[in-house]
């Protein structure tokens, strides 16, 4: 029997790794990740859980330890969130092209500098051309379901390579929400006893990884093989995620689209903030709006082709980033305009706003204001500049805490 | 939807009275969505935790910022820390406070929402801060008219589940207790639909600024000093002078700097900074720092 209960983000994803049967844990503490290893550990402690868990010195090694275990021949589980994965982020490059598969947790947070241990996703999208694999997270449910489809994934023969399933600091990480929790063996049905295929350490058969080729072409081959395995995974996760539906009832579509069929405008953005976006569309629409929300599950690889089919026809598409490149502007922004630049179709003027650094609220004032705008610039059909959303009240508190700082006004 | 948050001190249970309110209206059949707001995330340090429960599944996230009810665990945070506890107060809000301060000056800082229900600490067993989660998680379950008793003790077991088992009766018997001696109240709390009250947020267009001033960086000194963390103690370390030999270990050993030696060579706390953490206690060699519990901090501090 299936049954659901109350319980936080980061216990949703050692969910996920309880139930997948994971062997192997290499773990590393950091804030607000923490609780994924307590809860593991925990346990694993009173018998309830098969797994051995390690704790390392640093997520560097802790991340090494993640690619070799698979090496091993055995399924492997990592979290880890924010200056963490900056710390292990020589590894979540390398380990990409030993073609080895595991499942990592990132809980996002803000990157320094200023230090803050709330949510965005500068942290994940840094690893964006690492060629893990990426899965963004809105529910706690979604969460413990991704990292099971997660495996299916990272198994797969052609794919072999990491998953990063992310999911938001605090407002998930530390949010209890209902989950259903599946049953362990329904679960191990579905992704099918671990099988290591050629991954696997054995002293008569010593294989050698990681190596240095001195030669481009190789190094080319090996590179675009990573790359092509990535663009693969767009079909293998489509795969994975219907067989799922057919398991477990629930449907993970690669780009989840909320009232979007009649819709005019729509919002455009990832993680847990975007549930927001669907009761700004649910007031918007009880005055008159044809608006709804999409929401890429896969930033990497990057669904360009079912993002256009969703955004044919629909005339103001705001896209909201909770993160931030310096110099160029919101990085999904970027990616959802680049997929749309040269298509052939009846595409959208969009609008770049960026939102919820730090984790600062987005408030449902402001997802009115933001359809608002963007209907003004269909009317004007022009692309709006990039806007960051931030309130004169703000600005105010700023100054009052530069005063204090003794910071000179100049 | 309801919304309700609770406001409380690191160390008085409010993360656990949300999970209880939260796990009740579970176990009722509602939609559940409960979290903590950690801030300094140490004992004493104000901190926040809300519950969302709806009928249909929950879009909304994050700080509550119209409540149908607030829960007040702890009557200084209305000194220290207002704005941020009475935000948001509507016309139907309801407000719920321990507090040994008369109705009408409650009424006066309080000033708004639909009613103030308020238990005094002297009707509560003397012992009452060890029981804040349960105490305001069955009068907060209670006042929504939706959660059978059976429900909220199942809520309080459920939270408890890896304490002893002494402990767990006293807790399910303290939140039947308030639960029942709540029932006048039964109801007073009502959902609100959808938030429709919209306002402008009035968005800037962030003008760039000299690095000198748009970098995270303090050039003031002492700016510690201002931030008056006294208020954070739920317990005060008291000096015994006849005991103390100046050794002044305590001083070495407080992580806050709290403690200074007077012209006579013998420690005193500062009491507008001491956090409460009582690190001097256990590293007193001479016994001569007794722990204290807290009762009156406003008079003390801010
Ligand atoms: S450590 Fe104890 S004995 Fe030493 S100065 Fe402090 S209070 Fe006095
Ligand atoms: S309890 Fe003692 S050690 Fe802790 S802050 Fe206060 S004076 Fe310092």
């Amino acid at each position: 029997m299936t049954h659901q209960i109350l319980v936080t983000g980061n216990a949703a994803a050692a969910w996920g790794a309880r139930l997948s049967s994971v062997d192997y844990i290499p773990a590393f503490p950091i804030t607000p990740q923490t609780e994924i290893i307590e809860t593991l550990s925990g346990w694993i402690n009173n018998g309830e859980m098969d797994s051995h868990l390690t704790m390392y010195e640093s997520e560097h090694s802790m991340i090494t330890a993640a690619g070799s275990a698979a090496t091993a021949g055995v399924r492997v589980f990592t979290a880890t969130s924010s200056q963490g994965l900056m710390y292990g982020m020589e590894m979540i490059f390398a380990i990409p092209g030993w073609r080895v598969p595991f499942v990592l947790v990132n809980v996002s947070r803000g990157l320094a500098s200023p230090i803050t241990l709330e949510c965005d996703h500068n942290d994940i999208l840094a690893a964006r051309d690492s060629g893990c694999i990426q899965i963004h997270c809105s529910t706690c449910q979604e969460i413990l379901d991704s990292v099971i489809i997660g495996y299916k994934i990272s198994e797969h023969i052609k794919i072999r390579l990491p998953v990063i399933v992310n999911l938001d600091g605090f407002y998930l990480s530390f949010t209890r929400e209902p989950v259903e929790i599946p049953e362990q063996h329904k679960v191990i049905q579905y992704l099918g006893e671990y099988n290591p295929m050629n991954d696997i350490y054995s002293a008569s058969a010593p294989q050698a990884r990681g190596l240095i080729v001195l030669v481009g072409s190789q190094y080319s081959y090996f590179r675009y093989q990573a790359h092509l395995a990535n663009l693969k995974a767009l079909d293998v996760y489509k795969e994975a995620a219907e067989e799922f539906t057919l398991q477990f009832g629930r449907n993970y579509s690669v780009i989840e689209s909320y009232k979007i069929d009649d819709a005019e405008y729509c919002f455009i953005m990832v993680g847990s903030f975007s549930t927001k976006a669907k009761s700004a569309a649910d007031l918007l629409r009880s005055e008159g709006w044809r608006i709804g929300l999409i929401r890429p599950r896969l930033i990497r690889p990057f669904p360009s082709e079912e993002l256009r089919i969703l955004l044919s026809g629909i005339k103001g598409a705001a896209v909201i980033d909770q993160n931030i490149s310096f110099g160029k502007g919101g990085i999904l922004y970027t990616e959802i305009t680049s997929a749309l630049y040269g298509a052939d179709g009846n595409y959208p003027v969009t609008g770049s706003f960026i939102g919820g650094l730090g984790g600062r609220d987005i408030t449902i004032d402001e997802f009115i204001v933001i359809a608002g705008e963007m209907r003004e610039y269909v009317q004007k059909g022009k692309q709006p500049d990039t806007r960051l959303l931030f309130t004169e009240d703000e600005l105010q508190q700023i100054k009052k805490i530069q005063l204090i700082a003794g910071t000179e006004n100049s | 939807m309801y919304r309700i948050r609770f406001h409380g001190r690191g160390g008085e249970g409010m993360k656990t009275a949300s999970r209880i309110l939260g796990s009740s209206f579970f176990f009722e059949g509602f939609q559940v969505q409960d979290a903590p707001k950690y801030g300094a995330e140490r004992r004493g340090a104000p901190v926040s935790a809300y519950v969302r429960a709806d009928h249909k599944q929950i879009y909304e996230r994050g700080e509550i910022h119209k409540p149908d009810l607030i829960v007040i665990a702890d009557e200084t945070l209305l000194h220290v820390t207002r704005n941020t506890v009475l935000e948001g107060i509507h016309e139907n809000t309801v407000i719920f406070i321990i507090s040994a301060m008369s109705n009408s000056e409650l009424e006066e800082i309080i000033n708004s929402g639909k009613s103030i229900i308020k238990i005094d600490p002297a009707a509560l067993p003397e012992n009452y801060h060890r029981f804040l989660s349960p105490i305001t998680a069955s009068a907060s379950a209670c006042f929504t008219g939706k959660i059978q008793s059976s429900n909220l003790i199942r809520g309080v077991k459920d939270e408890l589940k890896t304490v002893k088992d002494d402990l767990i009766i006293e807790n399910v018997a303290i939140a039947e207790k308030i639960f029942n001696e709540m029932k006048s109240y039964s109801g007073i709390v009502t959902e609100t639909g959808e938030i429709t009250v919209l306002r402008d947020p009035q968005l800037i267009t962030l003008p760039l600024h000299n690095s000198s001033i748009a970098t995270p960086v303090i050039r003031t000194v002492s700016t510690s000093v201002k931030n008056q963390t006294g208020s954070w103690r739920t317990a005060r370390p008291v000096v015994l002078y006849e005991k103390c030999s100046g050794c002044m270990m305590c001083n070495v050993y407080c992580p806050d700097s709290a403690i200074t030696k007077n012209k006579d060579g013998f420690p005193v706390i500062d009491y507008n900074h001491c956090k409460g953490c009582l690190i001097c206690c256990e590293v007193c060699p001479s016994g001569a720092i007794r722990k204290e519990n807290e009762k009156i901090r406003r008079s003390e501090t801010v």
